[in-house]
């Protein structure tokens, strides 16, 4: 007979290994798999494609990048495109930058929440009821109009709305939060004691700021330019909805040549320029600022 | 909801001559709708969204189906026939039987590449039983026929043009211009007209590019805004952007009934027909003729559609069914269709590339 034991008895555990929340090589990698193939199908295929088709369609070679460039249409588009967006990046980082600073100095919870809301709102609304809000603001009959008639300042109303100016407006308005994200991580980093040190040691207001933050925070406001550059110059709705058919822009044109004009060779080879002179800004700030403060940008 | 059509036909009345020819020389076969026998056959309409989709629905669809017991079904594709049509032939997958209301040029244009079928020739001899031959041609019949005309609002100036040449003219009626950027056609067209061509020989004239786009940079300074959409076509109006303009027929009487007075002139204007299509390589065409054959010949239900949309429809008997209010303000009103002019689409199909080039130039220049 055997006895059995009635003694409380230690949990028995199965398996010998101990659980690790580092994985291993192998399931590691197949988890990874998934997000793979999805880049690979949806990301990398694409582009690839619409490489190859800028080259291929068409009469193929060089002549659908000689197609968009000798146009004059799709030229001054890409021109009014660049410096529209600019502009844009300029006004972004003005602008941002003091929301950004203002955000790491608030210290009431009242005034941080309302400046991160006012920094965040736009995020909340589509781009389409963005644009119109907009449109509503610019219209001849407009609030804008109205009150610089009512006030006299101008006799007739201005034309505001389907104007370079209206598109630059709004896209500043839609890149905005990019760029105060962008900036904010460098400028919360930077240790204000230093300005005080600064001023100990015999610095103006005005010289502690360019000498001492403004080299300390320039990665920061170096990433969020060419962010919201980048951005910027793929926009497509923004531009059409404030800016109407006559103000020339990129993307507006690219649509134009896939859907009204069926023309896709051409489309191809602009959208690939496009996509070049993104590229090309984002790797130069990447070798110049490093990837930390670009990723700063991408809210990571 | 949009539309935009911009139409114009010369070729109609070359088709009919062609259809007419078509079945002198032999009105074949036997009837349509060979489908196999106890399966019902179900069709898939392309259409450009509500309101569109639901008078389609409700006043042709529904009927129809009641009467065949046909499986119908309704897809909204906004202003992407062709796009669409031309993926789908690549892919080899054709997965529409239909088109509600293809904008006039784009229906030329998809005849011309092949993405829309045929009428076969009886369907064809039993439509022009009921409708007149300007609605038929070789590919569909018209349909949703709206006019460009000049609206302009009463309120921002002191005299609104009355026809085509007075609004190209900027000195004698000043105020802020609008027209269509998606049409180069009835831009180049109506710039023909004020140059002095005929209303009437619209249909056959070939436009004179040089003198067409001179005309229109002559006026391209009061030009505030172009539109790209009918959305867009009624806010140029209703916020004040633009003080008179080209404009779509329907547009321009909405604008006017949501309370900004418009001034709307049919003289020199452009009669644009959309169509009924049926899709090149659809498994169901024989039905979907059917459909297009019961549609023409269904005045009542047609005229339920129209004055549901207010756009024109074909037949005409349609008018004894539409109020009088709602029918003045149709493109087929013999009205205002005789100060209609019709745009020279052979013309336009054969300088597609140099047309839209100079356009998009002319446009963003």
């Amino acid at each position: 007979m055997t006895e059995v034991d009635v003694r409380p008895q230690p949990p028995r555990i199965r398996g010998r290994r101990q659980w690790n929340a580092v994985l291993p090589k192998l399931p590691a990698m197949l988890m990874v798999v998934p997000l793979v193939v999805v880049a690979l199908l949806f990301i990398i295929y694409p582009l690839v494609k619409l490489g190859i088709d800028s080259f291929t369609a068409g009469e193929g070679g060089f002549s659908n990048y000689a197609a968009a460039l000798e146009s004059d249409a799709i030229r001054n588009s890409l021109v009014s495109t660049l410096t529209m967006s600019v502009v844009v990046t300029v006004l972004c980082l003005v602008l941002g930058g003091s929301l950004a600073w203002a955000l790491t100095k608030a210290r009431k919870p009242i005034h941080k929440g309302l400046l991160w809301t006012a920094v965040l709102l736009p995020f909340w609304m589509g781009v389409v009821v963005k644009s119109y809000a907009w449109a509503v603001l610019l219209a001849k009959n407009g609030l804008i109009n109205s009150v610089l008639t009512g006030l006299g300042i101008t006799e007739e109303p201005l034309t505001l709305l389907y104007t370079p100016l209206a598109v630059v407006l709004g896209m500043t308005y839609t890149m905005l939060p990019y760029a105060v994200l962008a900036m904010y991580p460098t400028m919360a980093g930077f240790d204000k004691e230093l300005l005080n040190s600064a001023a100990v040691l015999g610095s103006s207001r005005t010289g502690a700021m360019c000498k001492v933050w403004l080299p300390m925070v320039r990665p920061g406001l170096v990433a969020g330019g060419a962010i919201v550059f980048a951005i910027s110059i793929g926009f497509y709705i923004t531009p059409v909805l404030l800016g109407g058919a006559q103000t020339p822009f990129m993307a507006t044109v690219i649509g134009d040549d896939i859907f009204a004009y069926f023309n896709y060779p051409r489309a191809a080879a602009s959208s690939v320029i496009l996509l070049v002179i993104a590229l090309t800004v984002l790797i130069v700030t990447l070798k110049a600022v490093g990837a930390k403060a670009l990723r700063g940008g991408l809210g990571k | 909801m949009k539309r935009f059509f911009t139409g114009r036909t010369k070729v109609l009345a070359a088709a009919a001559t062609l259809a007419l020819g078509l079945t002198a020389c032999g009105g074949s076969s036997g009837t349509s709708g060979a489908q196999a026998e106890g399966e019902k056959p179900s069709l898939v309409i392309a259409s450009w969204g509500n309101p569109f989709t639901e008078a389609t629905q409700t006043h042709l669809v529904d009927p129809f189906v009641k009467e065949t017991g046909y499986d119908v079904k309704i897809v909204d594709a906004p202003g992407k026939y062709l796009a669409s049509l031309e993926s789908q032939q690549q892919a080899n997958k054709i997965e529409w039987d239909l088109l509600d209301s293809t904008s006039g040029p784009d229906a030329y244009l998809a005849y011309d590449k092949g993405l829309i079928d045929k009428m076969p020739d009886d369907v064809k001899e039993r439509i022009l039983k009921e409708l007149p031959e300007s609605a038929v041609t070789d590919f569909g019949i018209t349909w949703s026929t709206l006019g460009y005309i000049i609206a302009c609002r009463t309120e921002a100036v002191q005299k609104c043009p009355a026809n085509t040449k007075e609004f190209f003219d900027a000195k004698a009626f000043p105020g802020s211009r609008t027209s269509i950027a998606t049409s180069p056609m009835v831009n180049l067209s109506l710039a023909e007209v004020a140059a002095g061509v005929p209303i009437e020989d619209l249909a056959t004239h070939e436009i004179d590019l040089d003198r067409a786009f001179a005309t229109l940079e002559s006026i391209k300074p009061e030009m505030s805004t172009f539109w790209s959409s009918g959305d867009q076509n009624m806010q140029v109006f209703n916020t004040g952007e633009a003080d008179m303009g080209i404009s779509y027929s329907g547009r321009a009487y909405s604008v006017d009934k949501d309370g900004t007075p418009m001034s709307i002139t049919w003289e020199d204007g452009l009669y644009n027909p959309g169509f009924w299509n049926v899709v090149k390589g659809s498994a169901h065409s024989a039905a979907a003729w059917e459909f297009v054959e019961w549609i023409a010949t269904h005045p009542e239900a047609q005229a339920k559609w129209g004055e549901a949309l207010g756009y024109s429809v074909p037949h005409p008997k349609a008018f004894d069914f539409i109020s009088d209010e709602v029918a003045t303000t149709l493109a087929d009103f013999p009205e205002n269709r005789e100060l209609l002019g019709r745009m020279n689409y052979e013309w336009y199909v054969k300088n597609y590339d140099e047309v839209n080039k100079r356009w998009q130039e002319f446009i963003r220049g």
